[in-house]
């Protein structure tokens, strides 16, 4: 699974950035008119434990047997073995050793099964917690978390995406969009006009005289809303909007502890967007899909998401934002425990793993259990649902609550899945 | 089987109806011919024959002087007096609803806001500055009505009400989860809209057609839905009725009468139809002279065993990509006999046990005509569907058509009416009785609501919202929807912005059609070949043929401006200037070419995706006139701007090459606004103009641009 913004050549990218995706930034005045659903802001409930989230995805299938559910049977256990960490009797494959370190931190849950074994429909699947059907477009849960809480700022989204791979604001209003960021270290860059400031304020100064007579002779709140997003639109354009994604304002020895990958660099305007606002922050790292040799796969993924999310997490913990930032990572299912002939692992979705830190989850605990083979799950199984449930109910997003859209369907934050009670140390 | 059907409802239409009137025609040789009056168009009579439904076109000059008296009659000009008396039905309706609220009429249109408003509701887009010129300065005092009748004619009417219909419809350049291109439906359609077929007409042929799409591209209304039957009866209903029947899919509706029951019932008027079937069997060349044909071309030796596997490798991958191809001919729509519709198995009301069989049923009125009993059960819907009897049927599209021009339907949500319980109950009653009495003829309708007081009367200024009560002082102020905004821009682009069309799908569907001979081993492998790299881009063609990606400027000739002398001799010439602006278009991957011919849904990055095109998924009126701040980038920022302030560009060319400052104004005013500047902004630009340098063009058409006056039909 690649992620579709680096697919694309420049040009496309700048389009797909100050495209549909863009409707995240800035300020939507109208009230809803069309039939996408209506925002109803609400507080949170008292039980929410979270303000934000990080969302890691890993795209592809994450191996569970080489990450969080090492084994030791042989033919199983591939090029890992089970390694202690910073919590007593808490073990992950060898192949993390900074996660290991960070392991008080983190919850790992062994116990996660899905019914979806293609890529495409996994994904839609982890990001929505519904199966993807024709004709429907459900949304991603920074979406549904700014229905639900409205919009936290005037300049930045409620939610970002670094890397691409995200569906959207599903059936909200375009204004509740994942900000799409391609290249961690341009930001928004792609965003701003081509041409120089003199000609830019010229045209601008044009502009307005020859809006005048329109906007006198027709005082109607349509035309007044057109002028508030071009006001909107010239402030994105300030360098004081482009700076909030702007990492390179970062000190050097927070990039150091990150790394120099794009992944990690993602991670870095993760916290950097959090710390600035935004709600929702997903960044995926992609290449998990080793049905050819899992050893090498397995490896060089491994690699390159230990240190960066060890990263992120003393990060978080030492500023002070993990308590209200919870952080997951999952991935669209598991990999075959046994080796295949080629030396890789298949899709498996039988059982899988996650993890989960920050934002009231306790931590330094697993949370279920596969048998030897890491086939069989032995306790009880969650969805990609429960786990969409379980961030909503964090958040304190109403799961219970049925909304209408995509003319009058009942829809639910979560998908009426169960809470994972235990990530929050509540049996 | 398709032609069968059609002669049979075409008795049908006959019989309640009266709308083709069947007739003998005869020509100068004396021949006679059998057949339905459709339009005149061209100079030639278009004649539905009686014998097979084929439409046959007649010279209208060869046909007798009785027929041709006939034909003046019915042609659209023929209409006027039936336009004329719905014109005044209506305005009778309005003047009440008006009269009894002690409301007055807006103002009165002057001409440019004539010319822009109807250049943008009959064309879909703004009138060029030569149209507006010819428009503005002409003294005959029956301009306006000769414009209607020239913009209801033209090509661009076509293009603008198919981006209506296909939201409608919901049409997709491919039928969702499959490969296959719906070129054909989509061509169709606009040739159904062009050549004005009756709505009801319309309808019944695209409720009744059976095939695969190059058989009869009608079944691409009925294949958009394939594989969720049900659904497609939900927008049934919404689309054909104005009635919501969704919420019945899955429960009795609290807030409307229907039960599921009655859902399941209308639903079982398709239980015997079938959008998906077996693929039909790919035919390959035989395999031995395949396999020679492959050896001499790629040079390789049968009889060296590597070489020889290479060849097997080749043939091997031309029998899988025609498997490929094959699964295209999965979706047909075909009747598969005696299926019935029954109950879910999760049905939990009394009257009735979940598994039963339901009949199909109608979900108001009755089915009427004695030729019901000959009918299968989807012709039988389509008459009850259409009849002029139901009138749901006609006031739906009535006032789906109100609406269009005026901003707002009598009746609000057009897919929800309900005409006891409205504001403008007498106006509704008008319009649907006036759908029939102009025979669901939508050009002739178009033109009658044109024709109202209130169409010609100046938008309201205030914004009226939905729950407001409103009686049609005027049009509401409307935001041009997202195509007649891109529409307006290629106009601003490019000389002629319907050179390029969509093509009739018929070569696509010949390299896509496995069924079809394979021919030589030579033709079958090119077919393939062909097949295999094959770009969408090429269906975007002129009349020539020539794909959009290949198309040049013309050679050796001006095409631009009036005064070629203002030129600059060591400066670009328009031609080379042109030929950089395609370039730059081309660079940036932008089609120029009308929203009705790109792919849709447009791609969620383009133009067309930002300022609100329906992304025809799962709703029907799922297009956005909201402002955005995406919109307000693209128009800042976008592609589409910076192609459009460049050299070469239509309007630049024409600025470049007039003389005086004063009409380089006036092309940048009447060309982007329709309108003359006035006071400070005249001032504004003596200013920029005098100042020159070669980029005062480009800032003030990105400052016209970047008014929201071009954004709305005032």
């Amino acid at each position: 699974m690649k992620d579709i913004v680096h697919q694309l050549d420049e040009l496309d990218r700048r389009n797909f950035l100050t495209g549909a995706a863009a409707s995240a930034l800035g300020v939507t005045i109208l009230p809803g008119l069309a039939g996408a659903a209506e925002s109803e802001v609400i507080k949170p409930a008292a039980h929410a434990t979270a303000k934000n989230v990080i969302f890691l995805y890993m795209a592809g299938g994450m191996t569970h047997v080489d990450t969080f559910d090492p084994k030791t049977t042989g033919g199983i256990a591939g090029p890992s073995r089970p390694a202690g960490t910073n919590v007593d009797g808490v073990q992950l494959s060898n192949m993390l050793p900074q996660l290991g370190k960070q392991a008080d931190k983190f919850a790992v849950v062994r116990s996660m099964t899905t019914k979806t074994g293609d890529h495409g429909g996994g994904n839609y699947l982890m990001h929505t917690g519904y199966a993807r059907r024709p004709g429907t477009s459900h949304p991603q849960m920074g979406s549904w978390a700014q229905y639900f809480l409205g919009r936290r700022s005037k300049l930045v989204p409620d939610s970002v995406v670094v890397g691409g791979g995200n569906p959207g604001p599903g059936f909200f209003r375009p204004d509740h969009s994942p900000l799409p960021i391609g290249d961690p270290n341009r930001g928004i860059k792609d965003l701003l006009p081509k041409i120089n400031k003199t000609q830019f304020q010229r045209r601008l100064k044009y502009a307005e005289t020859f809006r005048e007579s329109f906007a006198k002779g027709f005082p109607h709140d349509d035309v007044k809303s057109y002028a508030d997003f071009y006001e909107e639109t010239v402030k994105l354009f300030d360098s004081k909007t482009t700076e909030l994604f702007d990492i390179n304002k970062e000190s050097g020895s927070v990039k150091n502890l990150y790394g120099n990958s794009r992944f990690a660099r993602g991670l870095l305007l993760a916290r950097r967007l959090i710390q600035n606002n935004v709600r929702y922050v997903e960044v995926q790292l992609g290449g998990w899909d080793g049905q050819h040799g899992n050893a090498g796969t397995a490896a060089n993924r491994t690699n390159a998401m230990d240190a960066p999310i060890a990263a992120l997490l003393q990060d978080l913990s030492s500023q002070g934002m993990l308590d209200e930032t919870m952080v997951v990572l999952t991935t669209e299912f598991g990999r075959t425990p046994r080796i295949n002939g080629r030396g890789g692992r298949d899709h498996f979705p039988k059982a899988f793993s996650i993890m989960m830190a920050g934002g009231g989850v306790k931590g330094g605990q697993v949370i279920g259990k596969t048998d030897e083979v890491a086939s069989n799950i032995q306790t009880e199984a969650y969805e990609p649902k429960d786990l969409h449930t379980t961030i909503a109910y964090a958040l304190g997003l109403p799961v219970e609550k049925r909304i209408h859209a995509m003319g009058g369907r009942p829809f639910f934050v979560g998908n009426r899945g169960k809470v994972i009670k235990e990530a929050f140390g509540s049996a | 089987m398709y032609l069968r059907i059609l002669s049979v409802l075409g008795l049908v239409t006959l019989l309640s109806l009266q709308s083709v009137s069947a007739r003998t025609w005869v020509n100068s040789t004396g021949q006679p011919i059998k057949g339905g009056f459709l339009e005149l168009r061209n100079g030639s009579v278009r004649i539905r024959l009686d014998a097979d439904g084929k439409v046959v076109s007649v010279p209208l000059k060869v046909l007798s002087k009785a027929d041709q008296e006939f034909v003046r009659k019915r042609a659209m000009t023929g209409k006027a007096d039936l336009v004329a008396l719905a014109v005044k039905r209506i305005d009778a309706a309005v003047d009440a609803g008006l009269e009894k609220q002690k409301l007055n009429y807006n103002e009165n249109l002057n001409d440019h806001m004539y010319l822009r408003r109807i250049y943008l509701d009959l064309a879909g887009r703004i009138p060029n500055y030569d149209e507006a010129k010819e428009f503005l300065d002409s003294r005959n005092r029956n301009k306006r009505q000769e414009l209607v009748i020239k913009l209801l004619k033209s090509w661009d009417y076509a293009s603008h009400n198919y981006n209506h219909l296909a939201e409608l419809l919901r049409v997709k350049t491919t039928f969702p989860g499959t490969v296959l291109r719906n070129d054909s439906f989509i061509y169709w359609l606009k040739e159904q809209i062009h050549t004005n077929t009756p709505w009801d007409e319309l309808v019944r042929e695209m409720v009744t057609a059976e095939g695969r799409i190059w058989d009869n591209p009608a079944v691409g209304y009925h294949l958009r839905d394939n594989g969720m039957k049900l659904d497609h009866v939900a927008f049934m209903g919404k689309v054909f009725l104005g009635t919501n029947i969704t919420c019945a899919q899955c429960h009795d509706d609290p807030f409307s009468d229907w039960t599921q029951y009655q859902y399941y019932e209308f639903s079982a008027y398709l239980a015997d139809l079938e959008t998906k079937g077996k693929a039909q069997k790919a035919k390959m060349p035989n395999k031995k002279e395949l396999e020679t044909y492959i050896a001499t071309t790629q040079k390789l030796d049968p009889k060296n065993e590597e070489q020889k596997s290479k060849i097997n490798n080749i043939v091997g991958r031309y029998q899988r990509s025609l498997q490929d191809m094959s699964r295209a001919s999965e979706l047909a729509v075909h009747t598969v006999a005696n299926r019935s519709m029954r109950l879910p198995d999760n049905y939990q009301y009394e009257d009735g046990f979940p598994r039963d069989k339901v009949a199909p049923w109608v979900i108001f009125g009755k089915e009427t005509g004695t030729a019901a009993a000959a009918l299968n059960p989807r012709q039988r819907l389509a008459v009850w569907l259409t009849s002029s009897k139901n009138e749901r049927f006609a006031m739906n599209i009535a006032n789906r058509m109100w609406s269009r021009y005026m901003g707002r339907g009598a009746i609000e949500p057009l897919h929800d009416i309900n005409p006891e319980n409205t504001l403008n109950a007498d106006l509704l009653k008008v319009l649907g009785e006036e759908m029939v009495t102009l025979n669901f003829d939508l050009k002739a309708f178009a033109w009658a609501v044109v024709n109202t007081k209130a169409y010609n009367r100046l938008a309201t200024r205030k914004k009226i919202n939905v729950t407001e009560p409103y009686y049609f002082p005027g049009p509401l102020l409307r935001r041009m929807s997202s195509e007649q905004v891109w529409d307006s821009l290629i106009t601003l682009m490019v000389e002629e912005p319907n050179q390029f069309r969509l093509d009739s799908g018929d070569r696509y569907n010949r390299l896509i059609n496995a069924s079809q001979s394979p021919g030589s081993p030579k033709e079958f492998v090119t077919r393939v070949d062909e097949y295999n790299k094959f770009k969408p881009v090429q269906t975007l063609v002129n009349a020539k043929g020539v794909s959009i990606v290949n198309a040049k400027p013309p050679k050796g000739e001006k095409p631009f401006g009036q005064n070629a002398l203002s030129r600059k001799p060591t400066g670009p010439t328009d031609e080379e200037m042109m030929m950089a602006f395609m370039e730059a278009a081309k660079k940036r991957k932008l089609l120029l070419a009308r929203a009705s011919e790109l792919p849709q849904p447009s791609d969620p990055a383009h133009f067309l995706s930002k300022f609100g095109q329906s992304d025809r998924t799962f709703v029907i009126n799922a297009s956005s006139l909201d402002g955005s701040v995406p919109q307000v980038m693209e128009l800042m920022n976008g592609y589409a701007t910076e192609i459009l302030t460049q050299p070469g560009s239509k309007i630049f060319l024409e600025m470049k090459n007039l003389r005086s400052n004063f009409e380089k104004a006036d092309v940048a005013f009447m060309s982007i606004l329709s309108r003359r500047a006035i006071g400070s902004e005249q001032h504004l630009l003596d200013r920029a103009l005098r100042a020159g340098g070669p980029e005062v063009f480009s800032d003030l058409i990105w400052a016209l641009l970047n008014t929201p006056e071009f954004l709305f039909v005032k």
